[in-house]
C-alpha cells in the first residue's frame, strides 16, 4: 500500500464481558474515504471512541502517519490532526455559529491566557486572524450568513454542515464523521454528499465514515469495511462488499437484492 | 387602609389580563372584588369574636382598629371596605384597560415616588452633604414627602418618558453616520464623562453611601472574579469564600500590628502577595475536584469554604492567625504620608481595583480564551475533542476567579481593620453565587447590575435589613422563572473583522475585532 494516513491493529475495547470492538484490522491511505458499516451495535461508534481518544482501547495499537495515539487523551489526538462529529450533534449550543468554528480552530492557535489578559498584539492578530479564517469556512459550508446567530437556533440540517465546519476548522488530515446523513431527506443527503466529496478534493482531508444509508456510502466510498459483533467480517471496494455473501446475510439483506 | 387594597387590585389587574375578552374581564374584576371583601370581612369578623393575639403578637386593638378604621362595630368597617376596594379594583381595572405605554409610566411614577419617600433620610443625607442649609426641607416635612414634591416627581416621570425615546433615536440615527475616528472620540468621552462622576461620587454621597458603595465594590470584585469560573466555564464554585479569606488573612497577618504582628509590612507591598496567595489556593484547591462536574464540584468547594473557616477558628493555628479572636489592628493603606482613613477615601482604592478587574474581565470575555471556557461550559467533552485541554483551562479558570477573591478579601481586611473567622461564612459564597444568578451568568454588566440590586438596595433599605434574604429568594425565584438568563444576560459575542458601528457607551473591543459582550 501507499503511504498509509491511519493504521489500527488488533484493537479490542473489552467493556465488563462485553466485546465491544474484536481484535480489528484496518488501514486508511491519505485522501481516501473509507466507510465503516454494520448493524447497530455492531461497534462503529464504539471504535471511533477509541481512535478519537474517549476510551483507552483494551489492546492493540492505533498510529497516525508513524505516530502512535493509543490511549492520548483527545485533546492530544485532536491536536495530532484527527478531527470528528458526532451521531447525535454536539455543537457549542449557547455559542454563535462563528464561535463553534474558531474553537475548531484551537490546535491551530498560540494564544495563552497571558496574550488573553494583556492584549498583546499577537493575541489580537491571532484573534482576527481566526475570524477571518472561521468566515472563508463558513463560506465554504454555505453558513456564513447565519454566523452571529446561536447554535441551536440553526435548522437540523445546517447544524450537521456547521459540525462539519467545525471539524474541518482544525485543518485535520483525517476527518472522522459519525452518521453525517442521520435524520436527512434524499436531496439533504445528496448535498452533503457533494460536501464530503468537496471536502477530499478541495480540502485534502481523508475521511472515515460510520453510514447507515447505503446508496450514499455506495456511491462516495472508496473502500469499506464492515462490522458485526464487533469484529471485521468484510473489507474491501463497494463493489466487493456489495457482491460478499457474508455481508449480504449480516447486514444488507434486502436492500442489496433492491 | 391602603395596604389592605391593593392585593385586590392587584389581582383583578390579573385575571383581567388573562381575560380573553375584555367584558368577562370586567365581570372578574367585581368577582375578585367581592371575594376579597368577603374574605377580609370575615377575617374582622373572626377577629372581633376570637382573640388572636396568642398567634399574632401584633394584632393589638389598635390595630385592629386600625383596620377597620376606626369604626366601632366592625360592620361599619366592613362597609367601607367594600367602598375601598371596589375603588381599588375599579383602579385596578382601569390600569389594565390602558395601553401598556401609558400604565408602564404610571407604575414608575408610583414607584418613584414610593421610592423617594422609602428613602427620604437617605435623600436628605446627600443633599445636605451637596448643598448648605436644610435643603431637605424642601422635599421632605417630618420625614414624610411633600405632596407637592411627589406630584412634580410624578410629573417628571411622565416628561421623561416622552422625551428619552426621542433623544434614544436621534443619538441611534446620528451616531452611524459620524466617521469612525469620531465615533471614537464619542464613545471616550462618554466613558471619561462616567469615570469623573465616579470619581467625585463620594463627596457627593457622603459618607455613609461611600461606606455602602465600597461594600458593592468589593462585592463586584467577587462577582467578577466569580464570574470566570461559573459564568464563562460553567464551574459552579461554592466555596469562593475560600480566596476572599486567604486574601484578607494574608494581609491581616503581613500589616498587623496587634499580638500577630509578622512583620508589619505595607498595604501595597501585600496586596500582590494576597493575590497571588489567593491564585496559589485556588491552583491547589482546583487540583481534587478538577475532574468532577456539576452538582459534585458545587458540593466539594462547598466543602473547601467550610475547611477555611474552620482553620481560621482552630487553635491549631491561633498563634498565627488569632482563632476566634481574630487579627486585630490591621493598618489602613496609605501612601507616603496619606493615609486612607475614611469611607470616601478607601472608595478609591476600591474603584480602582474593580476598573482594573473589570478591563481584565472584559479582554478574557472576548478573547480566545474565554472561548475556551465557554466552550468547557457548553460541552466539556467535544471541547477536549477538539483540542482544548480541559483540565488545564479549568485549573486556568479557578487559579484567575481565585484571584480577584484575594485582592477583595485584602482590600476588605485592610478597610475593616479587624478580622474575624465569622467574617469569612459560606453566606458569602453564596451572596456572591446569587449576584451572578441575579446579574445574569457570563454578563459582566449583569455583574454590576447584580451587586447594586443585591448589595447596594439592601443597604439602603435598612429598615427592611431582617429581609434581606426574602428579597435574594424572591429575586432568584422570580429571576429563575421570567428571566433565566438574569436581569441583564449575556448577549453574544460579535466578531468582525473590519471596524464597524458602535453604540455611544458600548464596549468597543481592544482591537478592531469589534465586538460587544
Amino acid at each position: 500500500m501507499s503511504e498509509s494516513l491511519l493504521s489500527v491493529s488488533g484493537l479490542t475495547m473489552q467493556f465488563g464481558g462485553l466485546r465491544a470492538v474484536d481484535n480489528v484490522d484496518f488501514r486508511q491511505d491519505t485522501g481516501t474515504i473509507v466507510s465503516i458499516i454494520g448493524p447497530n451495535g455492531a461497534g462503529k461508534t464504539t471504535l471511533f471512541n477509541c481512535i478519537s481518544g474517549f476510551y483507552e482501547p483494551t489492546e492493540g495499537e492505533i498510529h497516525l502517519e508513524e505516530r502512535r495515539i493509543t490511549g492520548l487523551p483527545p485533546n492530544k489526538i485532536a491536536r495530532a490532526g484527527i478531527a470528528r462529529t458526532y451521531q447525535n450533534i454536539r455543537l457549542f449550543r449557547n455559542m454563535t455559529v462563528l464561535e463553534n468554528v474558531m474553537l475548531g480552530q484551537e490546535r491551530l492557535l498560540r494564544t495563552t491566557w497571558l496574550g488573553s489578559i494583556f492584549g498583546t498584539r499577537a493575541a489580537r492578530r491571532e484573534t482576527e486572524e481566526v475570524v477571518e479564517r472561521s468566515h472563508a469556512i463558513l463560506a465554504f459550508v454555505d453558513l456564513d450568513a447565519t454566523a452571529d446567530r446561536q447554535a441551536d437556533e440553526l435548522p437540523y440540517g445546517d447544524q450537521r454542515r456547521l459540525e462539519i465546519a467545525r471539524a474541518l476548522a482544525s485543518e485535520p488530515r483525517l476527518m472522522m464523521l459519525d452518521e453525517p446523513t442521520a435524520g436527512m431527506n434524499p436531496s439533504e443527503t445528496a448535498d452533503t454528499e457533494r460536501l464530503l466529496q468537496r471536502l477530499r478534493d478541495e480540502r485534502n482531508v481523508s475521511l472515515l465514515l460510520i453510514e447507515h444509508d447505503m446508496r450514499f456510502v455506495m456511491g462516495i466510498s472508496d473502500h469499506i469495511m464492515v462490522l458485526n459483533y464487533g469484529r471485521t467480517i468484510a473489507s474491501g471496494t463497494p463493489q466487493e462488499i456489495r457482491t460478499n455473501p457474508e455481508v449480504i446475510e449480516a447486514y444488507l439483506g434486502s436492500s442489496a437484492q433492491d | 387602609m391602603v395596604v389592605l387594597p391593593r392585593p385586590l387590585a392587584g389581582r383583578g389587574l390579573l385575571l383581567l389580563q388573562q381575560a380573553p375578552n375584555r367584558r368577562v374581564g370586567w365581570m372578574r374584576v367585581l368577582a375578585a372584588c367581592l371575594a376579597g371583601i368577603a374574605a377580609t370581612g370575615l377575617f374582622i369578623l373572626f377577629i372581633d369574636a376570637v382573640s388572636i393575639r396568642h398567634m399574632f403578637t401584633h394584632a393589638s386593638p389598635a390595630l385592629v382598629a386600625y383596620m377597620t378604621m376606626g369604626q366601632e362595630a366592625p360592620a361599619a368597617g366592613l362597609g367601607l371596605f367594600a367602598v375601598a376596594a371596589l375603588a381599588a379594583g375599579a383602579v385596578g381595572a382601569g390600569l389594565a384597560l390602558m395601553p401598556a405605554y401609558w400604565r408602564n409610566t404610571i407604575f414608575m411614577a408610583v414607584l418613584l415616588v414610593v421610592g423617594m419617600a422609602l428613602l427620604s433620610e437617605l435623600i436628605s443625607q446627600v443633599l445636605r452633604q451637596i448643598l448648605n442649609g436644610r435643603p431637605d426641607r424642601l422635599l421632605f416635612s417630618q420625614g414624610a414627602l411633600r405632596p407637592a414634591v411627589a406630584a412634580i416627581a410624578a410629573a417628571a416621570v411622565f416628561a421623561w418618558r416622552g422625551l428619552v425615546p426621542r433623544i434614544r433615536l436621534r443619538v441611534r440615527d446620528r451616531l452611524p453616520q459620524l466617521e469612525p475616528e469620531r465615533q471614537r472620540q464619542v464613545s471616550l468621552a462618554v466613558r471619561g464623562a462616567g469615570v469623573l462622576l465616579l470619581l467625585v461620587l463620594p463627596w457627593l454621597v457622603g459618607s455613609y453611601l461611600s461606606e455602602v458603595l465600597a461594600n458593592v465594590g468589593l462585592y463586584l470584585l467577587m462577582a467578577l472574579g466569580l464570574n470566570i469560573a461559573v459564568g464563562l466555564a460553567g464551574l459552579f464554585d461554592l466555596g469562593y469564600v475560600t480566596n476572599f479569606a486567604v486574601g484578607a488573612y494574608l494581609m491581616g497577618v503581613l500589616t498587623n500590628s496587634g499580638p500577630q504582628a509578622t512583620g508589619e509590612f505595607n498595604f501595597w507591598l501585600v496586596l500582590p502577595v494576597s493575590i497571588l496567595a489567593a491564585m496559589f489556593t485556588g491552583l491547589l484547591l482546583a487540583l481534587p475536584v478538577i475532574r468532577m462536574r456539576g452538582d459534585y464540584l458545587a458540593i466539594a468547594t462547598m466543602g473547601f469554604g467550610e475547611i477555611i473557616r474552620l482553620l481560621a477558628l482552630s487553635d491549631w493555628l491561633s498563634p498565627l492567625i488569632g482563632g476566634s479572636q481574630g487579627i486585630l489592628f490591621i493598618p489602613k493603606p496609605n501612601i507616603g504620608a496619606f493615609t486612607f482613613q475614611t469611607p470616601q477615601h478607601l472608595f478609591y482604592i476600591i474603584l480602582a481595583a474593580s476598573l482594573v478587574m473589570l478591563v481584565v474581565i472584559n479582554r478574557l470575555d472576548l478573547s480566545l480564551t474565554g472561548r475556551r471556557w465557554m466552550a468547557i461550559r457548553d460541552d466539556e467533552t467535544v471541547a477536549n475533542a477538539i483540542g482544548i485541554d480541559t483540565t488545564w483551562i479549568k485549573t486556568l479558570a479557578f487559579t484567575l476567579s481565585a484571584a480577584s477573591g484575594g485582592l477583595a478579601g485584602a482590600i476588605f481586611a485592610s478597610k475593616l481593620g479587624t478580622i474575624f473567622p465569622h467574617s469569612f461564612s459560606l453566606l458569602i459564597s453564596m451572596n456572591v453565587l446569587c449576584i451572578i444568578i441575579v446579574g445574569g451568568m457570563g454578563s459582566i454588566r449583569g455583574m454590576v447590575l447584580g451587586t447594586l440590586v443585591l448589595i447596594g438596595v439592601p443597604e439602603l433599605l435598612r429598615e427592611f435589613a431582617e429581609f434581606r434574604f426574602l428579597l435574594y429568594g424572591i429575586l432568584l425565584m422570580a429571576v429563575a422563572i421570567y428571566r433565566p438568563g438574569g436581569l441583564m444576560p449575556a448577549r453574544a459575542r460579535h466578531y468582525r473583522t473590519e471596524p464597524a458601528p458602535q453604540p455611544a457607551g458600548g464596549t468597543p473591543a481592544t482591537s478592531s475585532s469589534a465586538a460587544s459582550g
